[in-house]
């Protein structure tokens, strides 16, 4: 079992409800100040954005990394040693998985920025609503 | 794109990120804060203004263990365990900060009147 | 000129065409009571009541009578000089103190001065004399006491609470001292607070308004001009902290608008 992994993810999993529920508020806040902008739709956005971050971390954390694993496992082994063929398809193989790990780590990064570019815009509009 | 500059634009985007958050729920504190001294009810802007900084440590340890060239795998992963706590922590505080100040919020869009 | 009692006390009118030192007769009919006041340059030179609720022969106490025409009729005044008498030396605002007495002491719960009253949240204030105007009359403790309570701070509901007379009482009193211009109205009223700011914000604005009144220990039902200039300060501080000071100010102006 990787904790490590379950924390972040624990972590994540916590910090899209409190992007949720500060959208909520944000929302009655924005009732209150009678703006029509539906400036509470950013942190909800960013909790979309931020769970498809936390969807890519959970594929490539349980489904990319065993995989990758068992490659490495298999290309050790002294069957594939001795076959340079095998040897050359898994080497392929592994440097695809690391590609798409790769892939996966930018998406979910990316994600993660955006996510916090769009929570910090929505509460940044409200402040400069109520700051005018 | 090199893997160096893929790896370098992760890291970056981690860090950022981590601040990024960190101000906007600083922000969101301040919104609180100004329902405190008006209403001079708890609001919870205190926690709401703090918390975020365990996002802020989360990026702080995430840059040391990107950048420090630290050899052994354990400290390594200690340092990853660390951050990951102080997000996860960090997000739990910001929910029931946000949770209260929520609540009081509905309470004061649903008030009638003291009399 | 001519008018119905529900617009303009008798009283106050006989006030007014007095202090502008008019010449003419006074007409006055409410079915039970019906008379004539003569006035030159602003002096009752005569009083006729045809009919009163307690017929007299002293001109005074005709004059008093006439004044008790309250709840109903109508009035007019013909401006043609009346028979050339001389003055009765008779003191209006003395007169109409004495008419609001004899509510109180005969008539009371017979005649209602409820229409003639400002309403509860004007705030009223000692009026001056004018200059060279020398004044004789009778005052009674109570009518003093409530005249001094119109500070130009508290509303009537406050004021009247003040005196410890018997609200009813102390309206017929108020009544009377309004009626001879011994105080008067202040340009400001206290406006429903709450009301306008429920309409600007909804039920937070009520929130912030209740909040403020007991930051501030103020009594809505007792609040003066110099609490109320304590609270729109206050007030315009909380809402700037919760919606801006534009919109703050916007409603502060509102606030201010409905007290003129």
């Amino acid at each position: 079992m990787k904790y490590d992994v379950l924390l972040y993810e624990a972590g994540i999993l916590t910090l899209i409800a409190a992007i949720v529920y500060m959208g909520f508020t944000l929302r009655k806040l924005t009732a209150v100040v009678k703006e029509k902008k539906l400036i509470w739709l950013l942190p909800m956005a960013a909790a979309t954005v931020l769970a498809i971050s936390l969807g890519a971390h959970i594929y490539a954390n349980f489904s990319l990394l065993p995989e990758l694993s068992a490659k490495i496992t298999e290309i050790s082994s002294p069957a594939v040693i001795a076959d340079q063929a095998k040897t050359d398809i898994i080497r392929a193989s592994i440097q695809g998985f690391k590609v798409s790990l790769l892939n996966l780590k930018t998406v979910s990064f990316s994600a993660f920025l955006l996510a916090s570019i769009l929570l910090l815009i929505s509460t940044s509009v409200y402040i400069r609503w109520i700051s005018k | 794109m090199t893997e160096q500059m893929i790896q370098a634009y992760t890291n970056t985007a981690a860090i950022l990120s981590g601040i990024l958050f960190w101000a906007g729920f600083l922000v969101f504190g301040f919104i609180a804060k100004r329902y405190n001294t008006v209403f001079n009810k708890s609001t919870f802007h205190g926690l709401l203004m703090t918390a975020p900084s365990g996002i802020l440590i989360y990026s702080m340890l995430m840059i040391v263990k990107f950048t420090m060239v630290i050899k052994d795998p354990a400290i390594n992963n200690m340092l990853q365990l660390t951050a990951y706590a102080f997000l996860l922590v960090s997000a739990l505080l910001c929910l029931f900060g946000i949770s209260k100040f929520s609540g009081l919020l509905s309470s004061l869009l649903k008030y009638e009147g003291s009399k | 000129m001519q008018g119905t009692i529900n617009s303009i006390s008798i009283a106050g009118m006989l006030r007014l065409l007095c202090s502008y030192g008019k010449t003419g007769s006074l007409m006055v009919n409410s079915g039970k009571i019906k008379g004539s006041i003569d006035i030159i340059d602003g002096e009752v030179t005569g009083v006729v009541a045809e009919k009163c609720l307690n017929p007299t022969q002293n001109k005074k106490d005709a004059l008093v009578q006439l004044l008790l025409a309250i709840e109903e009729g109508s009035f007019y005044f013909e401006e043609k000089p009346p028979a050339p008498n001389k003055p009765l030396g008779i003191s209006i605002e003395e007169v109409i103190l004495e008419s609001a007495r004899e509510i109180y002491e005969k008539y009371y719960g017979q005649i209602s001065v409820k229409d003639m009253i400002f309403p509860e949240n004007e705030v009223l204030k000692m009026a001056r004399l004018g200059k060279g105007k020398v004044l004789t009359m009778t005052m009674h403790s109570e009518e003093w006491n409530l005249m001094a309570s119109f500070n130009g701070d508290s509303n009537i509901t406050t004021a009247l609470e003040n005196t410890g007379i018997a609200k009813e009482k102390a309206e017929i009193i108020m009544y009377g001292l309004v009626s001879a211009g011994f105080v008067r109205r202040m340009r400001f009223k206290i406006p429903e607070v709450s009301k306008i700011a429920k309409e600007s914000f909804g039920n937070i604005g009520v929130a912030i308004v209740d909040n403020e009144m007991a930051k501030q220990k103020i009594d809505s039902t007792k609040m003066g001009m110099k609490n109320f200039i304590g609270l729109l300060n206050g007030l315009e501080n909380s809402f700037a902290e919760i919606v801006g000071r534009a919109r703050a100010k916007e409603v502060i102006e509102k606030i201010w608008n409905a007290t003129k």
